[in-house]
């Protein structure tokens, strides 16, 4: 290197402040030796100035408009290959995507709310909605309405006799199979007779049948019921038909125990007595397609026996009397129609 | 127009922002050295119109690279060598335009500016640059003083005079030795002592 650029290097890094102590003492040294070396010095500090005493030119506003409109342009396909980073890009992606396909599945969920809500009707809204949560496999219960046919012995036989002035507070007809049709008719119509309730018609001899019509109080129908329960093993099956009265329909309780007649018979008006015979009939189903008593079993249910009917005792020796159909007050009126057949 | 800048906490966080997607944060760094590349490249390049693009261009460099920066340098160091870089390739793709038409001014009245520009150096000890600033004739004096720099050396010079850069930041901008910054600026100064001539002598 010559001594000149040598010089001219010192003392340009000692007047852009770079030099070392050991290069500034050497400088001083220079200057106070070489007038030449500080006339040199000189020169380039005014070279220095002049350079730095241009003005400072601002960005015109197109520059920024310019990169921000580069900016835009790149930035959809920034995303694509990761300009702000793959991970990064990819992350702030997905959780927009994820967020985006959440706020879908919130809207869904609310407009489906909303459609079920003002679809659905009043009625069905009101019930307790049924699950799955129960895997038991047990079929949907229906209960069995029924359009009032003609009673088959009120219809098919002679009319019931003194049971036209009869406001029946119940109305209802008890349907059993038997394969001992005989040994059935005679207990009936003893019980019949023991319970001094009043029989208006026997019928269906002819048929293989038997069909007893009978009114009276609620206490006279639970006496003979008390004694149908003790041959109610002897029945094959026992339907019982409770007319609504005001749909014209009426409700059929299969399997029906006496203690659930009693029950049915029981409440103080039409309206519960429907309710309680449908509740009836949907235990009675239940109870039918779970042979095994699993449902017993799950509910803590020992038996069948929901009803006990009081054997009523008779404390004179009196024999109930037995009163004119137009004696009985209506409210407490029940025309109960019971249908003995003959199983093969 | 000497700024130094050191690579600050709030660059460091505002790259960070922005690797992450932060839109404001890249506002924030483009607003803050936007107009200083530009200036810089005017100077290098010497033509308005040419800075405006090339600064834009340096801007989509440094967002298509970001994600890339690993932060060993400083990020005003590391978007000055993209702007430097870029323009340095720019002009040596032959595009002398500016000082073409200033060559194309009469000599008449480049010597009044230049005698101007003497009066105002040698009036006394501490000549007042802003005189210098004020003056656009004397300023079209130095710049086509610098122009006649050959790139290397009116980028180094640049850098130091105008953007006030030290020399190791000089070398990480240009990529070179910090002997090489030293002897570069060295005869940068003496090359442009003797276009000035007579002005500062």
């Amino acid at each position: 290197m010559k001594k000149e650029q040598k010089i001219d290097e010192l003392l340009n890094s000692f007047l852009d402040g770079e030099a070392t102590e050991r290069e500034q003492i050497e400088v001083q040294r220079l200057l106070t030796n070489s007038a030449q070396a500080a006339k040199r010095l000189k020169e380039l500090e005014k070279c220095r100035m002049l350079v730095g005493s241009l003005p400072y030119a601002e960005a015109p506003v197109k520059v920024m408009k310019g990169i921000k409109a580069s900016i835009r342009k790149m930035l959809p396909k920034a995303h694509k290959v990761g300009v702000f980073g793959r991970h990064e890009g990819a992350k702030h992606l997905m959780i927009r995507q994820v967020l985006s396909a959440a706020a879908m599945v919130a809207l869904v969920t609310v407009l489906g709310v909303v459609v079920f809500t003002i679809l659905m009707p009043a009625s069905s809204s009101k019930q307790p909605m049924a699950t799955n949560d129960m895997k038991l496999p047990v079929k949907k219960i229906e209960i069995k309405y029924e359009k009032p046919a003609q009673p088959v012995a009120a219809k098919a036989e002679r009319p019931i006799e003194g049971a036209e002035g009869v406001l029946a507070g119940f109305s209802g007809r008890l349907q059993l199979k038997t394969k001992t049709l005989a040994a059935v008719d005679t207990s009936i119509s003893r019980a019949i007779a023991e319970s001094g309730l009043v029989q208006y018609s026997t019928s269906g001899r002819d048929r293989g049948e038997r069909v007893y019509t009978v009114g009276g109080s609620r206490e006279t129908v639970n006496l003979l019921l008390s004694d149908l329960d003790s041959i109610w093993g002897r029945f094959d099956s026992a339907t019982l038909f409770v007319e609504t009265g005001q749909t014209e329909e009426r409700v059929v309780v299969d399997n029906v125990k006496a203690g659930q007649v009693a029950e049915i018979l029981k409440q103080d008006d039409s309206e519960a007595r429907i309710r309680i015979a449908k509740d009836i009939a949907s235990f009675n189903g239940i109870e039918k397609q779970l042979p095994g008593k699993e449902m017993f079993a799950a509910v803590g249910y020992e038996g069948h026996d929901l009803i006990t009917i009081p054997k009523p005792v008779l404390t004179s020796g009196e024999r109930p009397t037995t009163k004119p159909a137009g004696e009985i007050k209506s409210q407490q009126q029940i025309l109960l129609t019971i249908v003995v057949a003959g199983s093969e | 127009m000497q700024q130094k800048t050191a690579q600050t906490s709030e660059d460091i966080f505002l790259v960070q922002r922005c690797r992450r997607g932060d839109s404001a944060a890249l506002e924030r760094l483009i607003t803050k050295y936007h107009s200083r590349i530009y200036n810089t490249i005017l100077r290098i390049c010497a033509n308005a119109d040419d800075a405006a693009e090339l600064t834009q261009e340096t801007f989509v460099k440094v967002i298509e690279n970001i994600s890339e920066f690993e932060g060993r340098s400083g990020f005003y160091t590391w978007a000055f060598r993209i702007a430097v870089n870029l323009t340095l390739n720019y002009r040596q793709r032959g595009s002398k335009l500016t000082f073409r038409s200033l060559e194309a001014e009469s000599d008449e009245q480049d010597e009044q500016a230049k005698g101007a520009l003497k009066e105002i150096l040698s009036s006394d000890d501490s000549p007042d640059p802003a005189a210098v600033t004020a003056n656009k004739e004397l300023c079209q004096i130095v710049l086509k003083a610098l122009d006649k720099l050959d790139e290397a050396q009116r980028a180094v010079i640049i850098l130091r005079d105008i953007e006030g850069m030290n020399y190791e930041q000089i070398s990480d901008v240009l990529e070179i030795e910090l002997g090489t910054v030293k002897s570069r600026i060295s005869r940068a100064r003496g090359a442009l002592r003797e276009i000035l001539g007579e002005i500062v002598q």
